[in-house]
């Protein structure tokens, strides 16, 4: 297994498993919950719609790695850098989709452009073949 | 099976062992998470302005409990004043700060970042009460030990992208080259 498809799977792995620890953190807010609970004292905050979304596009990117190809891993790129986005326009205020706060905002844009790169360090080892 | 002269063995830079390489990146990625978590408690819209607490409260203590004369007047006159630009550079600065140390990508370069954040929050709080000085002190220095030894290298993106930009002739890839 080449260390660009190692990364992806690690990082969509971490991603994975602080969605699903964030879903169980949250289980009890509303879905929507402006205020999210915080995981493990690690900053990152979820509702339960910010847990599962992180869930969703984590799955995509391990099954685009495994399965699926590029162009997953690439759309979970693009919808984890949505998330960072909410961050910036919601973070604060009284309406928070994703329950999310500033650890969010790291933690989504660290998985954008990790995705991202090793997307594109993929597709420079396939041409170099 | 060839044997090791004794003095190649203790002489091996240490960074050759694997050990060290991880705890290298170890390191590095606990630094990346405490700019992570503490990008958590920089609230928008006013950073505490209002009522005096969070990032205002503690960017207050520059001038409140100065450490340097010069530093304590810029916060002052520039700084309060226009607070929620201020907030938003240092949200934005410790956030990116979380993200590329976590991911091991542009170490150097953000290494350098961090060691300046952390240099001007210890001139913000270092005479506040109730700190640690040392503490401070180490936030410089472990920021400039991950510039020192290139950690992203180990464990991290730039080890794995560093020889495809070797291959790039492109400014860009010089320039990730030098950032890493």
């Amino acid at each position: 297994m080449s260390g660009a498809r190692r990364g992806l799977l690690l990082l969509s792995g971490i991603a994975l498993a602080v969605g699903l620890g964030g879903l169980l953190a949250a289980r009890d807010l509303p879905f929507t919950a402006a205020r999210g609970e915080i995981l493990l004292g690690l900053g990152v905050s979820f509702n339960p719609l910010g847990a599962l979304i992180t869930i969703v596009l984590a799955a995509a990117a391990i099954w685009g790695a495994l399965v699926a190809g590029r162009g997953l891993v690439l759309a979970a790129a693009g919808g984890f850098a949505l998330a960072a986005l909410q961050v910036l326009l919601q973070f604060g205020r009284a309406t928070n989709w994703l329950g999310s706060r500033g650890s969010n905002l790291s933690f989504w844009l660290a998985l954008a452009v990790g995705l991202l790169s090793l997307v594109w360090l993929q597709l420079q080892e396939a041409k170099s073949r | 099976m060839a044997i090791q002269p004794r003095e190649a063995t203790h002489d091996a830079a240490p960074l050759a062992t694997q050990t060290s390489r991880w705890l290298l990146g170890g390191v590095r990625i606990v630094m990346g998470i405490l700019w992570l978590t503490n990008a958590g408690w920089k609230t928008p819209p006013d950073f505490g302005r209002a009522g005096g607490r969070g990032l205002f409260r503690f960017t207050s203590f520059a001038v409140e409990h100065e450490v340097l004369a010069p530093f304590a007047f810029i916060v002052r006159e520039f700084v309060l004043p226009n607070f929620t630009l201020f907030g938003w550079m240092v949200l934005l600065v410790e956030a990116a700060l979380g993200s590329f140390l976590l991911l091991g990508l542009g170490t150097r370069l953000w290494a350098l970042v961090g060691a300046a954040q952390a240099a001007v929050i210890t001139l913000s709080t270092l005479n506040a009460p109730g700190e640690w000085n040392w503490g401070y002190y180490m936030f410089v220095a472990i920021h400039l030990l991950l510039f020192a030894t290139a950690a992203g290298r180990f464990v991290g993106l730039d080890g794995l992208l560093r020889p495809v930009w070797a291959r790039r002739e492109a400014r860009w890839a010089r320039l990730m080259m030098r950032f890493s």
